[in-house]
């Protein structure tokens, strides 16, 4: 006959027969078992010896020791945004942007029709291209396999409502989820860091 | 603003650090008297030195109170407390690479006259407290048991057994996950079985 696996006494046993809660299988080994026996007598005498350590204290004078350095009541400090020190160069750097920003003015009233020209221009080319980029663009989506369901979805006001909900809450997930990721782990205990 | 002593004996720790924030000189008095014991009793067995434990646990009630102000209520302050206290030790065992500290010497020493050198210097210290602690048979066999344990696995089971601090408290006070807490107090546990039975036999 195979004699039955001898299984002792785990960690988590020995938490269980501390507590009471040792099951009745691991309470059978533990009736005939020298060796948890033994195990069970050294961790209660550890537990005991642990549980009955002294609370030590330090030297009197102690309290006041530590009161005469810690500052009552004393708000914790907010960083504050302040103005930038003026220094030489920053001094330079304005005077220099506030001078170019009033010839640019002077030169726009004087030559005003020249301005209006290069305006009309770039204005145009700008329509042009934009316009151009945006069909492009369109007709590039319009001929996606997806783009007809797409458009299938958003066929009705009732359709579109839903689809644009699931669209926001999406969103919204999206937000919530790249919030926990960028947020600093402040562990557990946030003030530990103090 | 002042608060009757007594009355602030009945209150909880959030409601003292609440005074506390408001300016109360006897309420910041009141978490150095409920702290003051069981952080000076973490510290001393952590760096086995009385100057310095006096040192650290000082260092750590500074912080703590100079800083009461940021405090977050929905976190619970002895866990606050005992974090910047073991920090505070450990950070110390670290610099001075005393982390683990023997009764035979430093593990670093490597020549005869070095290991007495260092064992003679933990000795010799002069605890007057911890050695009215050892001559309680038990409690003195336990206290030069966990002296040889690794700092890691020292706090675990002074804050378990010795603090009586929950398994999830003690996570979050060494920031470890809840497995690897249990692990460490099951195999501190066991080390200090073997560590009593040993010096028994010595």
């Amino acid at each position: 006959m195979t004699p039955w696996p001898t299984t002792h006494l785990t960690a988590d046993d020995l938490d269980a027969f501390h507590s009471e809660a040792l099951n009745h299988e691991m309470r059978l080994h533990l009736e005939t078992c020298r060796e948890c026996q033994t195990l069970v007598a050294l961790d209660r005498e550890v537990l005991d010896g642990l549980g009955r350590l002294p609370s030590l204290s330090p030297r009197d004078g102690f309290l006041d020791r530590v009161m005469a350095r810690v500052a009552i009541g004393k708000p914790a400090p907010v960083p504050v945004l302040s103005f930038p020190r003026l220094t030489r160069g920053r001094v330079t750097a304005l005077i220099a942007a506030g001078v170019g920003m009033a010839a640019s003015v002077a030169w726009s009233s004087v030559n005003r029709p020249v301005l209006d020209r290069w305006l009309e221009t770039v204005g145009s080319t700008v329509w042009t291209r934009g316009n151009l980029l945006w069909q492009q663009g369109f007709s590039y989506l319009a001929s996606q396999p997806w783009f007809d369901t797409l458009r299938e979805l958003s066929s009705t006001p009732l359709r579109l409502a839903a689809v644009s909900l699931a669209v926001i809450g999406l969103y919204a997930t999206g937000l919530l989820a790249l919030r926990r990721l960028v947020t600093p782990s402040a562990g557990t205990v946030s003030n530990a860091g103090a | 603003m002042t608060t009757p002593p007594g009355s602030l004996r009945e209150k909880t720790d959030q409601e003292v650090v609440a005074l506390a924030k408001d300016g109360g000189e006897e309420a910041y008095r009141e978490l150095i008297r409920r702290y003051e014991r069981p952080v000076f009793s973490l510290i001393f067995r952590m760096v086995r030195n009385r100057e310095l434990a006096e040192d650290l646990s000082q260092e750590t009630f500074i912080k703590v109170l100079n800083a009461v102000q940021s405090y977050r209520p929905e976190f619970k302050f002895s866990s606050w407390v005992f974090k910047i206290a073991n920090n505070a030790a450990i950070d110390h065992l670290r610099k001075r690479e005393l982390d683990t500290l023997s009764l035979e010497g430093s593990p670093h020493a490597d020549t005869p006259e070095l290991i007495e050198a260092t064992a003679l210097q933990i000795s010799e210290r002069g605890e007057s407290q911890l050695q009215e602690v050892e001559n309680r048979e038990l409690g003195g066999t336990i206290e030069r048991a966990i002296e040889r344990l690794r700092p890691e696995y020292r706090s675990c089971i002074l804050l378990r057994h010795v603090e009586g601090r929950t398994y999830e408290e003690i996570a979050e006070v060494l920031n470890l996950p809840l497995g690897t807490v249990k692990t460490y107090i099951h195999r501190a546990r066991n080390e200090l079985r073997i560590l009593l039975k040993g010096l028994r036999d010595e």
